[in-house]
């Protein structure tokens, strides 16, 4: 009798004490707004909204993912209230079926290509053009298929007449991250990529940069979501987001800023 | 010290979600163990669909029924006000729903290695069904069900895809080991990473090591 | 005194099929029979795991089971106590809880934990834990399994093979318990064994059964 109880009430205690710690845990913070954002712009936004808060004591809380899943969650009643995208089509999907505030559409923030090469390497190309030489034997791409920044680098090496020269040597990965991995690891000579992902890396070094007027544009448009319950509250931060100081943050994570018009 | 919090609250909703997920597995795992019921094999079958699907796919039709235009989740909208989809509950669920099928195979099969005789017999000493179970069953399955809770807690501990879907990568309110490293990974933060590995390959070991100290028989024993 | 009446009893078990007709009466009844000659069907029968097919069996006055009206008593409402031939105790309880297992639901003038021990010669093992239950000789587990039938407080013992496997030693040792627990409790039995010496020893009347077929009552 007295095991069975103990072991009874050893199980109890561990429920209580999973109850206890998953309160501690997670804080509710009422009256706060959601904004949806690409898992590549967690640092930036996180300090935004650091920013944000001190100013107006108002707070942000943020979900991180790819854009597409943001995207189809948002489609299923996910209650965000901002979207920020890290592609263009997935905000255009959801503009489709009506689910964010077209009004309060904007063009936040743009990147830009780059090609990298390890750290230290030997590579000298300097030139788009300089992809097809012999020095690189395999190019990383985010799968150009599907995954946006391999989209847009295709996008270009295409424009550039360069495209039919290197498809045989490009070596798709997930996602820009596995582009890179892929030329520190030593798979690929060079990859390309988007600028903000290659200044993060201290493992590899910018070979050329794409200029802004030969590339795609690589926009990341933001908006209000339609079923926000605090369309003002997002507005806010949303105006925010596009003010000075707001854009000076994330120039400093090497986003590129669309010109004033 | 964010490392640390992130494991707290992401061990704590393994062990709700294990703890709310075991009775109805140890139940099923009974039932597909003892009995045979009409459309037995199609139950059996939908019950193993998330460990087969790809957890975001899960997660997607969790979405569907919990978010809040899905039917379980505009209900409890309208009755109580409260979200489920993008809340810690919803980090809970995923992890509970990912679990059931390792729970319930593990049930299962504890069931199946009881003896029937064992049962008989109580039987023949004047214990009901019920008693049959709580007293011999359930006693004699333990260790089985004991390593497959800890199997279940080791999934819900390290999952992924279903959880992100379901409950988004709320820092502070839904990020979990797995979303963090994720979203680390995006940023190519390794320093950052490191720790949250470490936590991760401490824990896996430990829940590794513990069960087969659980499955290894006591000296004696049969 | 177990007075029991079969009325045209079929068990099937895949080729294999079971007959019993007729009355079995006696204080203690020995039944012999090959292996594989259905006994333990039979007594699986009488105890209730094994529904017959057809026919009827009755136990004094009581219907136990009557195929023809879908009548059925599940085991734990027959009072009949079984020692099945590997004598299984419960890997997850010591000696004492094993012994105790059915006796909360024993009727009132049901043998107590304090009679049946001596009687069984169960003190030396009371103390074991469950680790100890491994160390058990055979005849102990026996022992223990028939103190455990009688405390549940049944009308008539069913004794699968007591004997089976056992050495001289042990033999004559269970054999003088089973004639104490005759002694003191007055419980009859049906006490399966393919020596007639046995039989004979501990019996007041035997029957056999040959291919399915019960014969000799």
């Amino acid at each position: 009798m007295s095991t069975d109880f103990a072991r009874r009430s050893k199980g109890f205690r561990a429920f209580a004490l999973g109850l206890g710690l998953l309160s501690l845990a997670a804080p509710l913070r009422a009256g706060s707004i959601l904004v949806f954002a690409a898992a590549s712009m967690s640092d930036a936004l996180k300090s935004a909204g650091a920013a944000y808060e001190k100013r107006t004591g108002e707070t942000v809380e943020f979900s991180f993912a790819a854009s597409n899943l943001l995207a189809v969650q948002i489609s299923k009643g996910a209650p965000a209230d901002v979207f920020l995208s890290a592609d263009d089509k997935q905000m255009d999907l959801l503009a489709a079926q009506g689910l964010i505030n077209k009004a309060t559409r904007r063009e936040l923030l743009s990147n830009s290509l780059v090609a990298v090469g390890l750290a230290g390497g030997p590579l000298s190309v300097s030139s788009a053009a300089g992809l097809a030489s012999p020095e690189i034997a395999h190019l990383a791409l985010a799968d150009p298929r599907a995954v946006p920044a391999g989209v847009y680098a295709k996008k270009y090496l295409e424009a550039q007449g360069l495209w039919d020269a290197l498809a045989a040597k490009v070596l798709p990965t997930g996602n820009v991250r596995g582009a890179l991995e892929a030329v520190v690891s030593g798979n690929a000579d060079a990859a390309m990529v988007y600028k903000t992902d290659a200044l993060i890396s201290k493992k590899v070094r910018i070979l050329f940069e794409v200029p802004v007027k030969e590339g795609p544009r690589i926009d990341y448009p933001i908006a209000v979501v339609a079923a926000s319950a605090q369309p003002k509250e997002a507005g806010r931060f949303l105006d925010f987001l596009a003010s000075k100081p707001g854009l000076a943050l994330f120039k400093g994570y090497g986003f590129l800023v669309p010109a004033a018009p | 010290m964010d490392t640390l919090r992130i494991f707290v609250f992401t061990a704590s909703c393994a062990v709700v979600a294990v703890l709310l997920a075991l009775p109805a597995a140890t139940g099923l795992g009974w039932l597909l163990a003892r009995k045979n019921w009409p459309g037995k094999a199609l139950f059996e079958t939908m019950t193993t669909l998330p460990l087969v699907l790809p957890p975001v796919a899960t997660g997607l039709i969790l979405l569907d029924a919990l978010g809040r235009r899905g039917w379980i989740g505009a209900w409890v909208w309208s009755c109580f006000g409260a979200d489920i989809a993008f809340t810690e509950k919803a980090v809970v669920v995923a992890m509970g729903v990912m679990a059931f099928p390792l729970l319930a195979g593990s049930a299962r099969a504890a069931f199946e290695e009881v003896p029937r005789r064992q049962e008989d017999l109580a039987r023949t000493l004047g214990l009901s069904e019920a008693q049959v179970f709580r007293r011999v069953s359930l006693p004699l399955a333990r260790r089985g069900l004991l390593s497959g809770a800890l199997l279940g807690y080791a999934r819900a501990l390290g999952e992924f895809g279903a959880t992100i879907t379901l409950a988004g990568a709320i820092p502070g309110r839904t990020e979990t080991l797995a979303s963090a490293i994720y979203s680390r990974l995006q940023l190519g933060q390794d320093d950052s990473i490191l720790p949250l590995l470490l936590l991760s390959l401490a824990a896996a070991f430990c829940l590794v090591w513990v069960s087969q100290q659980w499955l290894r028989p006591p000296r004696g024993a049969r | 005194m177990i007075r029991l009446d079969f009325e045209g009893v079929r068990v099937r078990q895949g080729a294999f099929t079971l007959r019993v007709d007729g009355r079995l009466g006696a204080g203690t009844l020995g039944l012999s029979g090959k292996s594989g000659s259905g006994k333990t069907t039979f007594l699986e029968l009488l105890v209730g795991l094994r529904p017959p097919d057809q026919g009827s069996v009755r136990l004094g006055g009581r219907v136990l089971d009557d195929a023809a009206q879908g009548l059925h008593v599940a085991p734990r409402k027959r009072k009949i106590g079984y020692v099945g031939q590997d004598a299984d105790l419960f890997p997850h309880l010591d000696v004492r809880r094993n012994l105790l297992f059915g006796a909360a639901r024993a009727s009132a003038g049901a043998p107590a934990l304090g009679s049946v021990v001596p009687a069984l010669g169960l003190e030396g093992l009371l103390g074991r834990g469950v680790q100890g239950l491994s160390g058990l000789s055979g005849g102990e587990r026996r022992r223990v399994a028939l103190g455990r039938a009688l405390l549940s407080g049944p009308e008539f013992l069913v004794l699968d093979e007591p004997f089976g496997g056992l050495d001289a030693r042990a033999r004559s040792l269970l054999r003088d318990s089973l004639k104490q627990l005759h002694r003191r409790f007055r419980i009859p039995w049906i006490l399966v064994s393919h020596d007639p010496a046995d039989l004979r020893g501990l019996c007041e009347k035997t029957f056999s059964i040959r291919g399915g077929i019960v014969s000799g009552i």
